[in-house]
């Protein structure tokens, strides 16, 4: 279980800073695929690890990509919205599985978590990246497009992955 | 207390969150030239809007003191304007001093209390004596002309002979020409006298205007008497005899000014 999220860290944080944050999607848009680590630390980990991993696999990125702090942060943020995701969401957290998943919560929570966790990522990172509310369009543009692909990407990677074990 | 801890221990991660974010945030502003110069930027933007806002606050309660210091200057320099001035001086018996030009005259205003034009020796009372500085000797003019000199002075009051006496001789001259005559009245009429004495190369016209020569203690120079109206030459003499219409109308005259010669003494003493 532990090495499983420990390949998954290398793995996801390679592939983001590699392929994805370097290919690079048109207009701009990125896909953060690497919050799929965070998004599938198990349930029984203690809030503050959860922020201290989601830091941990922000930060590098960060030193991979030369952007230091802007993903650390994201992923802060992220992780924060996780920890208050299960708080809230208490009920919906009694499944058989150690580890969220589409197989573990009903589809429609599990896109919520996921969609919800991107979102509030891109908006810390795109926020960020822009440091300003001008063109505050564009910016709110490139929140919402990088929310879907996240999202997308990280459904199917859980359909793809997951599903198989 | 324990309540408390458990709390605290229960939200810890909150804590955590603020600090990693932090720590993310600072890593961020620190590394990043776009992100650290719009951050510094903002800062002196919020701290010189901070400092602004106090500032504008300080100076509401200030108010009141620059109020006070605008009125005052307001004051002063209203007090500058020429509308804030009268003529503080509204007598002529002024002295002055000065280094190049010594003062050889004052004024006494006076008003004439009564006059007499119809005698032989006429007479003009004036409400000015000794009191106000009024002296034996001294002149009496008006704005028009020459009136007299001063003949008795008591404490309130003084006698003026009048140049309508017949006798007296008041030294003048014909405007332009520094020749001396003297101007005295034949007793006939009170507007017209005779000037004797003027040398007969002077090329005298009628309407030539005579003033008083400044040869005298008692008027000064320049003081205008009248003008010529007709010319009485004896072709056998060597004078001129000018009767002369006085521009001063004596049967009309109110307001006179006593002529004080700072120096009649010092002169009077040299001349014994």
């Amino acid at each position: 279980m532990i090495w499983k999220n420990v390949l998954r860290f290398i793995l996801l944080v390679f592939v983001q800073s590699a392929i994805l944050s370097q290919i690079g999607l048109p207009l701009n848009l990125h896909v953060f695929l690497y919050i799929y680590f965070m998004l599938l630390l198990p349930y029984q980990i203690k809030d503050w690890l959860v922020l201290l991993l989601g830091f941990a696999s922000g930060m590098m990125v960060d030193i991979l990509m030369g952007t230091l702090g802007i993903f650390a942060f994201s992923m802060t943020v992220a992780s924060f919205t996780r920890v208050i995701f299960f708080r809230v969401a208490k009920a919906n957290e009694a499944g058989q599985q150690k580890f969220p998943s589409l197989k573990d919560m009903k589809f429609r929570n599990f896109f919520l978590y996921v969609s919800l966790v991107s979102f509030v990522h891109s908006i810390a990172f795109f926020m960020l990246d822009a440091f300003s509310f001008s063109h505050f369009g564009h910016t709110l543009f490139l929140i919402i497009g990088s929310t879907i692909f996240t999202s997308v990407a990280i459904l199917f990677c859980n359909i793809i992955f997951v599903s198989k074990e | 207390m324990r309540t408390l801890v458990i709390f605290f221990k229960r939200q810890s991660y909150i804590f955590l969150f603020v600090l990693l974010g932090a720590l993310s945030f600072y890593l961020v502003v620190s590394n990043n030239d776009f992100q650290r110069s719009i951050f510094y930027s903002s800062m002196v933007e919020i701290n010189g809007g901070f400092f602004s806002t106090t500032k504008s606050i300080r100076n509401f309660f200030l108010l009141r003191s620059t109020n006070e210091a605008l009125a005052a200057e307001n004051a002063f320099l209203r007090e500058q304007l020429q509308t804030s001035h009268f003529k503080a001086i509204h007598h002529l018996d002024t002295f002055r001093h000065d280094t190049v030009y010594r003062q050889m005259f004052s004024y006494i205003p006076a008003s004439v209390i009564s006059n007499s034009t119809d005698n032989r020796e006429n007479f003009v009372l004036l409400d000015a004596g000794a009191n106000s500085g009024v002296e034996e000797g001294m002149a009496v003019i008006t704005s028009d002309g020459i009136v007299g000199i001063v003949k008795r002075v008591s404490p309130h009051f003084s006698t003026v002979v009048s140049v309508l006496t017949e006798g007296n001789k008041i030294s003048a001259k014909i405007v332009g020409y520094d020749v001396i005559g003297s101007i005295m009245w034949d007793g006939l009429r009170y507007d017209c006298a005779l000037m004797v004495e003027v040398p007969s190369h002077v090329p005298a016209h009628i309407g030539d205007k005579v003033e008083t020569s400044g040869y005298s203690l008692a008027f000064p120079a320049k003081i205008p008497i009248g003008s010529v109206s007709e010319i009485l030459t004896d072709n056998a003499s060597d004078f001129h005899t000018l009767r002369i219409l006085f521009s001063q109308n004596y049967k009309k005259i109110n307001k006179v000014y006593i002529v004080k010669n700072i120096y009649s003494k010092e002169i009077k003493d040299i001349q014994k």
